[in-house]
């Protein structure tokens, strides 16, 4: 699913995984504590959000999160339930300033990311392609 | 006419950038070096390759930051340090991490400056 990338300011929903600060664009409809074991999807009103568990989607080093979260985002009919370290937050960001992964990296990496997106601060923030995250199993009901 | 007699040519002058890293001395010629600063907060990317480090900023660009091949053998010291040393590299910024810069070294012909080893950057 083509996913374009307008300049201009808009709102990222932050979150973190493997001490890494990442962001997706869409809709957030609904966040939770993340139930252990997490199911495969999740259902919300008629529709089934995919879990993504994105530290092991992205390979990222594991860690012990005090409360990690779960978050459905919808972004223009892609829909994932996301399992995270720590749920930042929504902030604005200017996508004129998205810069691609340099090529360094390899294209199987890479297809994962949108781009960075500089702070003022100098920190980065890593604009994630919803649609390239795997996901799978079976699904359970919302309850 | 008579000829002129051949002068001998002087030897061409190379300018090396120096400096500490991995724990051992370096040095790059010049010209293979686009920036160098201050090293800020590395973004550590999840990577299948150890010799990504992460990723940084450096006035206003994203730059890569690696663990060139040669400082494989320094273990754990590789990446440390509080400069930036960035490439001029065809494919987006590269940049390593020094520990220490020690400026500007000029040497003639194909003399490298006593006491460093020349960074072998792999295209």
């Amino acid at each position: 699913m083509a996913q374009s990338v307008t300049a201009g300011p808009v709102r990222l929903t932050v979150f973190e995984v493997g001490e890494v600060e990442f962001a997706v664009s869409g809709r957030i409809p609904r966040s939770l504590p993340a139930p252990s074991p997490p199911p495969a999807a999740v259902r919300h009103g008629e529709q089934d959000f995919p879990v993504v568990e994105v530290g092991t989607a992205l390979g990222a080093p594991a860690a012990a999160a005090a409360e990690p979260m779960l978050f459905l985002v919808d972004d223009q009919g892609c829909r994932r339930a996301l399992l995270v370290e720590r749920l930042i937050g929504a902030e604005s960001f200017d996508l004129a300033a998205l810069q691609p992964v340099p090529p360094v990296y390899p294209e199987a990496e890479r297809r994962r990311w949108r781009g960075v997106l500089p702070r003022a601060d100098g920190s980065l923030v890593v604009l994630l392609r919803l649609e390239e995250l795997p996901v799978g199993g079976t699904t359970a009901g919302e309850g | 006419m008579l000829p002129r007699r051949a002068r001998p040519l002087a030897p061409r002058r190379r300018a090396y950038v120096a400096f500490v890293a991995a724990g051992r001395r370096w040095v790059l010629p010049a010209e293979q070096i686009a920036a160098v600063g201050a090293l800020g907060a590395v973004t550590r990317l999840p990577t299948a390759d150890a010799c990504r480090l992460g990723l940084t900023l450096h006035r206003g660009r994203v730059v890569a930051l690696v663990a060139p091949a040669a400082f494989n053998g320094a273990g754990p010291a590789s990446g440390r340090g509080r400069h930036l040393v960035v490439l001029r590299a065809g494919g987006g910024c590269v940049g390593f991490a020094a520990e220490e810069l020690l400026g500007l070294r000029v040497e003639y012909g194909d003399a490298v400056p006593e006491g460093f080893a020349v960074l072998e950057i792999a295209p």
